[in-house]
């Protein structure tokens, strides 16, 4: 084993580098397209939000303040969490208690999935119809956002209510396919 | 509250029973005025019964008016600052120039309460606080009015003065706010004049500047489907409450502000008193130019009663001299202890 | 309905749906949904109290220094910035017995603080770095425990995303949060290096993998290699220490200089960086969404009382508090046998904090207790999630050789908790110096 060799193998071992490219494949199937660009939006999110921060403070040291960067930054987290938040949950990629995986056999496990979206399903429209309401009342009463700029709030709901109700779109897909069954399933039949 | 509640009690005859949140935590100085109404009204009107649920545990505090809006909450007690997001109009609260006996006086309470049907159909009942005016603590004495090159921890409603005298606002949680002034990250906190010695704030600035300006204002406020539900009586009682209580609210800050300012002298911090050509540009940009700035058109939009208290509010500065504005003192603690007027 | 009759339905509801491996955010979000429907009699208002939570419990600033941080990493890993140093290391210690076993540790440690889950990062390495240790010839209980012990440097080491996660919840201020974990996880390292050497010093066969690891990668010598992650490590440390950013800040400079040191190696192009923008989102969103759901519960518990009658109960039936602090870490390291820790905190915090309080414990200390035992949790035989992760990626295990291999790395672990808890000023005395407390 040469010196080069045994470095790229420690040095790739540690990377996740496989996985991102298991993840790009199976977002890449059509029936994710919503998730996927909501999700490439957050990811174009927290660059922005690494160079606004960075300026930010470059900025404050040069005696000039940025009123209102503090709460960005802030509503910015809830921007990422909801765009995200589809892909992952089409990934399947939530924490989850895997307890009873260990004891239970595969046709328990299969009745226990279906369950376990059915919940998923449930809690997702729920969500998406509170935050579509919440953008409906948003866009006509005019409600602003925290700090001096007065944003409007409908700016963050709006991305919030198409970012849940794509959440509800991914937990339809994935209880509507049979395990096994369909190529645009594939995070069904991972790990199985 | 709603039967089926947890934890209410159930209806005894006409019992009510009014679910309570405060933008403070419990035992937050600001919420003095809670247990002084809440113990008046138990006095006045031994029917009611008032739960205090909590405070931002339950709700994000600048959410609250729209938990109260829900009926999440039948009450509610909070900063008129922690909800100029969804009515503009209380911007306007911070520059009155009465006291809210004056208030109620001249009409302006009346007005406040249309306002507040006008936005989210809420009931405003009175003060919850008052005479608590906004002071700048600083490292280094204010010459000239001019804050270039001076960092200054902030809130949204105290920014655009910073900006105006040059200096550069910054905003930062309470908790950091101490270490921020020690380590000279920021040269001054703008704040109530009450409560920096709660965190220790008055162990590090140098001087407190006079005048003080604007009042730092808080509400009692009802929700539309509690209020619908309540009956003639109770309804009274609650604003009548309200307004027995506030002399005491008001006279509680104005008192409590002079002991905190007495705490800072005898803990060495100075009096930096503007001369009066200053102090009166001071206080001419903290009123009339901020006021100028304030998004009129949002506010008029959503209620037109926004024109009428702008108009009483201008008029009541134009009685007076500006430093005589401050409900709670322009000036205070400065007659009392011994002053270095740097 | 008492109290603690709503708190027990609570928790049977949200079990019964977690063992139907409903994910921890969409379970407390159902359980807690329902119950605000029974609290509340109204959907309407459930809606309009779920719909708040979701626009503000994560809207935090302090909550943005996860993403920025959880960056930082990602770029210091694509650009292989980080496993550089790591085989520097590798490379300094090749006369210590267990080298690999060692830099398992540290590279555990490292990666871990970026990814906001010791678990996932227990599967990443017992896939990878595991069959290489043995395949080299170390003891395979050494590799095992190396690997699940990994998770543990990697809750507290700064800036550790857990670590600014709990402080979020539990509203401990994080910059001193983070300067308190300095001296718990030098002290935790240590441990391991000692169980390291003394284990490998009782083999009688060396292993008898690759002696020298540096290849002819990069440019700089070890200096330079070494010099980089950790100038901007202590840059970043620096920051917070002397006040001069908040952990935001200094994790979105971190972040940025990464970047651009990648970029000027050569190292990280456009695309690599949009996949490490990628990679954070999905780690963060997660976690968020996880925030989101337990604000939901936590606020309930608020609105019911049950909070504030818990903390009544504790003190009045267990009057001592060290009584009381032995029961509420015991609690969380039962909990480790169950669920991640993100989720552990975020279940527990709302009830914890309050209870710390009450007995007049300092924050700072308390949380870093609590966060070494979230580890132990996690590895403590015989149910912790760690153990049965690896033995999920490496069958050929048994659970009782896990459970030896693991149970000196837990003893020093508890030993470091033993000092903490005795000798505050472990954890407490360098964010005071810094004056930062
Ligand atoms: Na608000
Ligand atoms: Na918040």
């Amino acid at each position: 084993m040469s010196d080069v060799q045994t470095h790229e193998d420690l040095a790739r071992d540690m990377s996740t580098t496989s996985e991102d490219h298991q993840a790009d494949r199976e977002l890449a199937q059509t029936v994710w397209t919503p998730a996927r660009w909501l999700f490439h939006l957050a990811a174009g999110t927290v660059l922005l939000l690494t160079l606004f921060v960075s300026g930010t403070v470059i900025l404050r040291a040069a005696g000039i303040g940025v009123p209102g960067s503090v709460e960005l930054a802030a509503a910015s987290m809830v921007l990422l969490t909801v765009l995200a938040l589809p892909a992952v949950t089409a990934l399947d990629r939530n924490f989850r208690m895997d307890l009873i995986d260990l004891i239970a056999p595969a046709r328990a496990l299969r009745i226990l999935d279906r369950i376990a979206l059915g919940v998923q399903a449930v809690v997702a429209v729920f969500l998406a119809g509170t935050a579509v309401l919440l953008a409906v009342k948003d866009l006509t009463t005019g409600i602003t956002m925290l700090g001096e700029l007065a944003w409007p709030r409908w700016i963050l709901t709006a991305p919030v209510a198409m970012g849940l109700l794509t959440l509800a779109y991914v937990l339809a897909v994935r209880l509507s396919c049979r395990p096994r069954n369909s190529a645009s399933c594939a995070d069904e039949t991972r790990d199985r | 509250g709603s039967p089926g509640r947890l934890g209410a009690s159930p209806p005894l005859g006409t019992d009510v029973v009014l679910e309570f949140a405060s933008g403070m935590a419990r035992s937050h100085t600001n919420n003095v005025g809670v247990w002084k109404f809440i113990e008046r009204l138990e006095h006045n009107a031994p029917w009611i019964h008032v739960h205090f649920r909590g405070g931002p545990d339950i709700v994000s505090p600048t959410l609250l008016i729209e938990a109260v809006e829900s009926g999440i909450f039948d009450m509610a007690q909070l900063p008129a600052d922690y909800y100029v997001e969804q009515i503009p109009g209380m911007e306007m609260a911070r520059f009155t120039p009465y006291t809210p006996m004056d208030e109620r006086e001249t009409g302006l309470a009346e007005l406040w309460d249309q306002l507040h049907h006008e936005a989210l159909g809420l009931t405003y009942l009175g003060r919850s606080i008052a005479g608590m005016p906004q002071v700048f603590l600083l490292m280094h004495p204010l010459t000239g009015l001019d804050m270039s090159g001076w960092s200054i921890r902030s809130s949204a409603a105290t920014s655009p003065l910073i900006s105006q005298l040059g200096g550069t606002p910054v905003s930062l949680p309470l908790s950091e706010t101490f270490t921020a002034l020690e380590r000279g990250v920021v040269q001054g906190s703008n704040m109530a004049s009450i409560g920096p010695t709660s965190v220790g704030i008055d162990d590090v600035v140098n001087y407190a500047l006079s005048p003080r300006f604007y009042d730092s204002i808080g509400n009692f406020v009802v929700s539309p489907h509690t209020w619908a539900r309540l009956d003639a009586r109770t309804r009274s009682v609650l604003r009548d409450t309200a307004a027995e209580i506030e002399p005491e609210i008001f006279d509680f800050h104005v008192t409590e502000s002079l002991e905190e300012t007495l705490i800072w002298q005898e803990k060495g911090m100075q009096h930096h008193t503007l001369d009066e050509a200053d102090a009166e540009e001071f206080l001419h940009l903290a009123y009339h130019r901020i006021w100028d700035s304030l998004p009129w058109q949002r506010m008029e939009r959503q209620t037109p009663t926004a024109a009428r208290i702008r108009d009483q509010i201008r008029d009541g500065w134009d009685e007076h001299d500006l430093s005589r504005c401050v409900p709670g003192g322009a000036f205070i603690g400065i007659e009392e202890g011994p002053i270095s007027d740097e | 309905m008492e109290w603690y009759t709503f708190l027990l339905l609570f928790f049977a509801a949200l079990i019964v749906v977690l063992l139907a491996r409903v994910p921890v955010s969409f379970a407390m979000l159902g359980v807690g949904i329902a119950a605000c429907l029974v609290v509340f009699g109204s959907v309407a208002q459930t809606g309009d109290l779920v719909g708040l939570s979701i626009i503000s419990s994560v809207n935090s600033f302090t909550f943005s220094a996860i993403p920025l941080f959880i960056l930082m990493g990602e770029m210091l890993f694509r650009s292989r910035i980080a496993q550089d140093a790591l085989v520097e290391i590798a490379h300094i210690l090749r006369k210590v017995p267990g080298r690999m076993p060692m830099v398992a540790v540290a590279g555990g440690g490292a990666f871990g603080v970026l990814s906001g889950s010791a678990l996932a990062n227990t599967a990443l390495f017992g896939r990878t770095l595991l069959p290489r240790m043995r395949q080299e010839g170390y003891d395979p209980q050494l590799a095992a425990g190396a690997i699940l012990a990994s998770g543990g440097l990697a809750m507290i080491l700064p800036p550790s995303a857990i670590a600014i996660l709990w402080g979020g919840i539990a509203q401990v201020p994080i910059g001193p949060l983070l300067i308190a974990g300095i001296v718990p996880v030098a002290l935790m390292a240590a441990g391991y290096a000692c169980i390291v050497i003394v284990w490998s010093l009782r083999r009688t066969t060396a292993p008898h993998g690759a002696a020298e690891v540096r290849g002819a990668m990069g440019g700089g010598g070890t200096a330079v290699r070494l010099a980089m992650p950790g100038a901007l490590v202590a840059m970043v440390l620096g920051l917070i220490l002397f006040g001069v950013a908040t952990p935001t800040e200094s994790a979105a400079l971190g972040a940025v200089l990464a970047g651009a040191l990648s970029v000027s190696r050569g190292r990280l192009t456009a695309k690599d960086i949009l996949s490490a923008a990628r990679s954070t989102v999905m780690t963060s969103a997660a976690i968020f969404f996880l925030v989101m759901a337990s604000s939901v519960y936590g606020q309930l518990m608020n609105y019911v009382g049950v909070t504030g009658r818990l903390v009544e109960w504790t003190a009045a039936t267990i009057n001592h508090g060290a009584v009381m602090l032995a029961a509420v870490l015991l609690i969380i390291i039962l909990l480790g046998a169950m669920i991640d820790q993100a989720s552990i905190m975020l279940v527990t915090a709302p009830l914890l904090m309050p209870i710390a309080a009450g007995y007049g414990w300092d924050p700072i200390w308390f949380s870093i207790l609590v966060l070494i035992s979230l580890q132990i949790g996690n590895t403590s035989p015989p149910f912790g999630m760690g153990l049965f992760i690896l033995k999920g990626v490496a069958p050929e295990y048994t659970l009782p050789q896990l459970y030896r291999a693991t149970l000196p790395w837990i003893g020093s672990d508890l030993l470091v908790i033993v000092l903490v808890a005795l000798f505050p000023a472990v954890a407490t005395y360098l964010p005071a110096l810094a004056g930062l407390t």
